[in-house]
């Protein structure tokens, strides 16, 4: 066993796991406003890249691409909480999961039609690397990290320091008192799933250049940023970032070590392990009820 | 009487599933062609896999989205061990059955301990994973082009390729699958799964394993899907990977929603109805999912009890008419110490140094200003939350660490301040499930759940939901449910709010008749014209705290008690 | 200021209020009194909007709130305090506050800050605790907290659900304290639904007297503190006892 290597994994894995913490975020915004966990999560993952993708082979500058197609991810955000309002009063919790799983399958089979099954790319950073801790860190690498930082940067100044931020997160401790001092809960709800599809538009367009993108990744990425928040503790989205980072590494870590046709088989164990041991994630307060 | 109403009762009651079977039976007479039946056999194989599936949704409310892969098991189990390892089918079968109630049960232990859809996620990654293991495994799997020349399932020197014959084979099965799974979902196991999935709190009350009950039902249902690819394979002769995608699995949801959940017959519905949609739609294969995702998502949103959901469903319990003996416990026995017990919400202690007991055949009551704590502590006592500190000793043992359901075993029944009746239930079905809280002899309970309807005068109602009854009605039910499991200890919550004057002299003298029965009872309650005269003693919380513990008397003139209820100055009136 | 006609809540099958009629006056503290399940929080929970009654009038400075959902009423002066006091627990206190002037965008910044320390000078024990999660305060700091922040809308009418609920006497006197000061200082009418009735009625100009969903008695305080064996209500009529 080459321990060398071991830095060049990890760093290969921090990437994917900053991206799959975005995800993750998307999941914790939308649970901590409505408890619904939200199947289609990964399908924004994959309309952001591949919506990239068109705009891009349009010739269109990636300047203006990504911000279409952000645009766009967010109006379908916006749609989805649109249509889960117009449940029936009083539907519980399976339904409206059930439902996100009906739009998931659907946004994917529209996917297939409007991109093919291929798996595609765009190029949104040259290549190049640089030296660091004895791994070599490309520039996608860093553009990932960076623009996770960014996000994570701008969500916790919106949350902590804006006025409809702080809001939302009172509207997820206590619906019902926010009602109390003018906040609407429907727009809170509303605003977590745009937010949510924006977070999922960009973290497709950050890992399609590096991972490539076909219609059908929708899933393994919802699974991926689900244990992520998972493993952060669904209640905080910036638990999300961590546990994606924690479960990019064990990928890389597990890729480069043991084999990369089980790349999706870590998430999963991750998840059970995880819910076995601590439940309520790493920076959780026991946010899952154990059934007594 | 009883006999008569017993053997007809067999008779609707399997008729249904009888009229289905037959249905099925006679369709080789509408076309024998190999095809056509060639697909009908793949309907029923659906069949199986679906009702299981409804076992585990539709009533105990847990959801799978990998349930495909539990098929996929029992397909490769067989495929493998016939061809590479030279097995004959019937010994591969039973392997593929284990193999997924093995996966089931793995799965089952951390996602089910939990409420909330951690199972639905982890089975989200069953095909993916699934497809991870057969490239992983290619070398003796067969890799992404499967399995090919799997023998067929032979009887003596008789192989079985006749078309008509396996679909008879497949349809033997169903029907023994089917009628178990009929009668088990309206059994009491049925009525446990329908609490669980309408409310475990009120379900652990009742005395049910709720984590034991959901992870029993996965892996049944587990079994069951792998039953139903061993048979697929001995038909197909092949299996590959690509059969048990994802879009199986939730395919295998959409059927069974769009039929209806939680009726067994719902799922056959949803099976014939959109089974043959790949062969209507086999021009426009590539629009299926946006179909089958969009019918999802509009069914769930518009209709979600599916097809199924125009009709009611029809309980199979009634009550009968057999007198049953009125149990007596020895009085003066202690059957509750609490000892110091408390518990905090964040900065506010709910529940502060509380010591009480209760003996057989007393009745003691705990009153206070809203939010002194009361319900608090009978949520403690009866395991609903966890306390802080302190002990609970229930008919000699001590409880403190129990869970609930455990708690309701050793005969602790109780109330809750909101009737939490389970409303996909019949009253008398409620009150059987209190009464089945030891889950003994059936017959029994049905004569001891009769026992209370007929006690608390309920029996007009026996048979409607409880949303098509009253409050006092849906109070009664809940007491009588609280109380048809003989418990020795009673926890009743607020059992008078919200009744007229009428209503509350008969809960009263119900009240007195379980006491004079020896039960041990702890009431809470504001109607002090319900509580101080069925009282031995009143205890009086506020903030948390204990103030006086004694006989009604003394309490109602205790200047603090006045204190406490209307915030009166102790000096001004003292 | 506030005129309640006809007002009928229905939970499901169950009648919780039924044809209630009440009004409050500029200026005054009126109590609605009731016990458990009386139907007080019904009461408050449908003027604040919270909950949509099946048949009623309820006006709001002479404006009909019927189609108003509970935010636009915030906008319009209203506040209301929940019963259990609705905290935000995983916030601070001062966010607590900082989101009871949710419904006036335009105060800001230092705007903001001159309002929470006035709402803090009402309860000088919340000034320590400005920067802890408001899940971590005492019952009596979350009431007063749960006050202030309604106060940060400068409410014309200020509803009170139970706001003695679990807190010992001397808190309650405080808070009682406060509130009468609130009226006479500031002007805010106050409305308080309550099941302590030394509470409202020491404080209270008027009161109602509410038993399953109707009003059963209404007078001025010392009407209702003398005519009444108010016990009776509570400690349930004459036949408490029976010896």
């Amino acid at each position: 066993m080459d321990w060398d290597v071991i830095p060049q994994f990890l760093a290969g894995g921090l990437a994917i796991g900053a991206v799959y913490g975005l995800i993750g975020v998307g999941f914790s915004l939308i649970y901590n406003t409505s408890k619904v966990i939200n199947f289609a999560q990964g399908e924004f993952v994959v309309y952001g890249g591949l919506a990239t993708v068109s705009l891009t082979a349009a010739s269109l500058p990636t300047a203006v691409a990504i911000p279409l197609s952000l645009a766009a991810s967010v109006v379908l955000g916006g749609a989805l909480q649109s249509l889960l309002s117009t449940a029936r009063r009083g539907s519980n919790e399976l339904t409206y999961i059930m439902t996100t799983i009906g739009v998931a399958i659907a946004m994917q089979g529209l996917a297939q039609h409007i991109w093919g099954t291929d798996f595609k790319t765009f190029a949104l950073y040259s290549d190049g690397t640089i030296r660091l801790m004895g791994a070599t860190v490309n520039y996608g690498t860093i553009t990932t990290l960076l623009a996770t930082s960014t996000v994570c940067a701008l969500l916790w100044v919106f949350l902590y320091r804006t006025m409809i931020g702080k809001a939302m997160r009172a509207c997820a401790n206590d619906s019902r008192a926010a009602q109390t001092i003018g906040i609407r809960p429907r727009r809170m709800v509303l605003l977590a799933y745009v937010a949510s599809a924006g977070i999922g538009g960009l973290a497709g367009i950050l890992i399609t250049p590096s991972q490539m993108m076909s219609y059908d990744n929708g899933v393994p990425l919802a699974i991926k940023g689900f244990t992520a928040a998972i493993v952060g503790g669904l209640a905080n989205p910036f638990g999300a970032v961590v546990g994606g980072v924690v479960l990019g590494l064990l990928e890389g870590l597990g890729v480069g070590l043991i084999s990369s046709d089980l790349q999706n088989a870590y998430a999963f164990l991750s998840l059970l392990v995880i819910l076995l041991v601590r439940p309520q994630g790493l920076f959780g307060r026991a946010a899952a009820g154990s059934a007594r | 009487m009883s006999k008569t109403s017993g053997w007809s009762g067999v008779g609707v009651r399997q008729a249904p599933v009888l009229g289905i079977l037959a249905a099925f039976a006679a369709i080789p007479a509408m076309s024998q062609d190999a095809y056509v039946l060639g697909v009908w056999t793949f309907l029923l194989l659906n069949i199986l896999v679906v009702i299981g599936l409804d076992l585990l949704l539709g009533y105990a409310g847990q959801l799978s989205l990998g349930h495909g892969i539990f098929v996929a098991i029992g397909a490769y189990a067989s495929g493998l061990l016939t061809t590479k390892a030279g097995w004959s089918g019937w010994a591969a079968m039973p392997v593929g059955t284990i193999a997924a109630s093995l996966l089931a049960a793995a799965v089952a232990v951390p996602t089910l301990r939990l409420r909330g859809y951690y199972l639905a996620l982890a089975t989200l990654g069953f095909p993916v994973l699934f497809d991870a293991m057969i490239r992983v495994t290619s070398q003796w799997s067969g890799g992404s082009s499967g399995v090919i020349s799997i023998p067929r399932l032979r009887l003596g020197g008789y192989i079985l390729r006749d078309p008509l014959v396996y679909y008879y084979l497949v349809l033997g099965v169903v029907a023994v699958v089917l009628i178990v799974l009929w009668n088990l979902a309206g059994s009491r196991l049925g009525l446990k799964l329908r609490a669980i999935h309408a409310d475990e709190t009120a379900a652990s009350a009742r005395g049910i394993n709720v984590v034991f009950l959901k992870a029993s039902v996965f892996v049944a249902s587990a079994a069951i899907a792998a039953l139903s690819g061993s048979l697929y394979v001995h038909n197909v002769q092949f299996v590959a990977p690509d059969t048990f995608g994802l879009n199986y699995s939730l395919i295998l949801v959409i059927m069974l929603v769009v039929g209806g959940m939680g009726r067994i017959w719902g799922g056959i519905l949803g099976v014939v109805l959109l089974g043959w949609m790949p062969e209507l739609l086999r021009e426009a294969a590539t629009w299926q999912p946006v179909i089958f995702g969009s019918i999802l998502a509009t069914i769930m949103l518009f209709a979600p009890n599916g097809l199924a959901g125009v009709v009611r469903r029809r309980s199979f319990f009634a009550p009968v008419t057999r007198k049953v003996p009125n149990t007596t416990f020895h009085r003066d026995e202690r059957v509750l110490t609490v000892n110091e017990i408390e518990k905090a919400f964040g900065g506010v202690q709910a529940v502060t140094g509380l010591s009480f007991h209760v003996d057989a055949g007393e009745i003691k009551s705990i009153i206070g200003p809203n939010g002194a704590g009361k319900s608090t502590a009978l949520a403690l006592i009866s395991g609903a939350i966890a306390t802080d500190g302190g002990t609970i000793k229930l008919c000699g043992q001590s409880v403190e660490t129990a869970p609930a359901f455990k708690r309701a075993q050793l005969g602790l029944g109780r109330t809750f301040q909101h009737a939490r009746l389970i409303p996909t239930l019949t009253v008398y079905e409620n009150i059987l499930l209190g009464a089945s809280v030891l889950g003994s002899a059936t017959q029994r309970d049905e004569h001891q759940a009769s026992h209370v309807l007929q006690q608390v005068g309920l029996e007009h109602v026996a048979q409607h939901y409880p949303d098509q009854t009253n409050q006092y009605e849906r109070r009664l039910t809940e007491i009588g449910t609280a109380f048809a499991g003989n418990p020795r200890l009673l926890l009743l919550d607020e059992p008078g709010a919200g009744l007229s004057s009428a209503d509350i002299e008969q809960l009263a003298s119900l009240l007195r008749e379980l006491k004079a029965n020896g039960r041990a009872i702890v009431l809470v309650d504001h109607i002090m014209s319900l509580v101080l005269p069925l009282s031995d003693s009143v205890l009086v919380l506020n903030s948390g705290m204990p103030i006086i513990d004694s006989d009604p008397k003394t309490v109602i003139s205790d200047p603090k008690v006045r204190l406490a209820y209307l915030g009166e100055s102790g000096d001004v009136h003292a | 200021m506030l005129d309640v006609k006809g007002l009928q809540v229905r939970y499901g099958t169950v009648l919780g209020v039924d044809g209630l009629d009440l009004h409050v006056n500029q200026g005054e503290i009126v109590v609605l009194i009731g016990a458990n399940g009386a139907g007080k929080s019904s009461t408050v929970n449908a003027i604040a909007g919270l909950v949509r009654p099946v048949a009623g009038l309820i006006k709001f400075r002479d404006a009909d709130m019927g189609k108003l959902d509970a935010a636009a009423r915030v906008e319009h002066g209203m506040a209301l305090v929940i019963e259990g006091r609705g905290v935000f627990s995983e916030m601070t206190v001062r966010e607590n506050l900082e989101l009871g002037a949710y419904s006036r965008p335009a105060i800001r910044s230092a705007a903001l800050r001159r309002a929470a320390d006035h709402a803090i000078a009402m309860f000088p024990r919340l000034g320590d605790r400005f920067d802890q999660a408001a899940g971590t305060l005492s019952g009596g700091e979350q009431q007063m907290l749960a006050i202030a922040r309604a106060l940060m809308s400068s409410p014309k009418l200020l509803v009170l659900d139970e706001p003695s609920l679990g807190l010992a006497p001397r808190i309650v006197d405080e808070i009682a304290e406060r509130l009468t000061l609130l009226s006479s200082e500031e002007g805010v009418t106050i409305l308080i639904a309550e099941q302590n009735a030394s509470l409202g009625l020491d404080i209270a100009k008027r009161g109602y007297i509410l038993q399953n969903g109707r009003i059963a008695l209404e007078g001025t305080a010392p009407e209702l503190h003398s005519n009444t064996d108010l016990i009776r209500f509570y400690l349930g009529g004459q036949s408490y006892v029976r010896t």
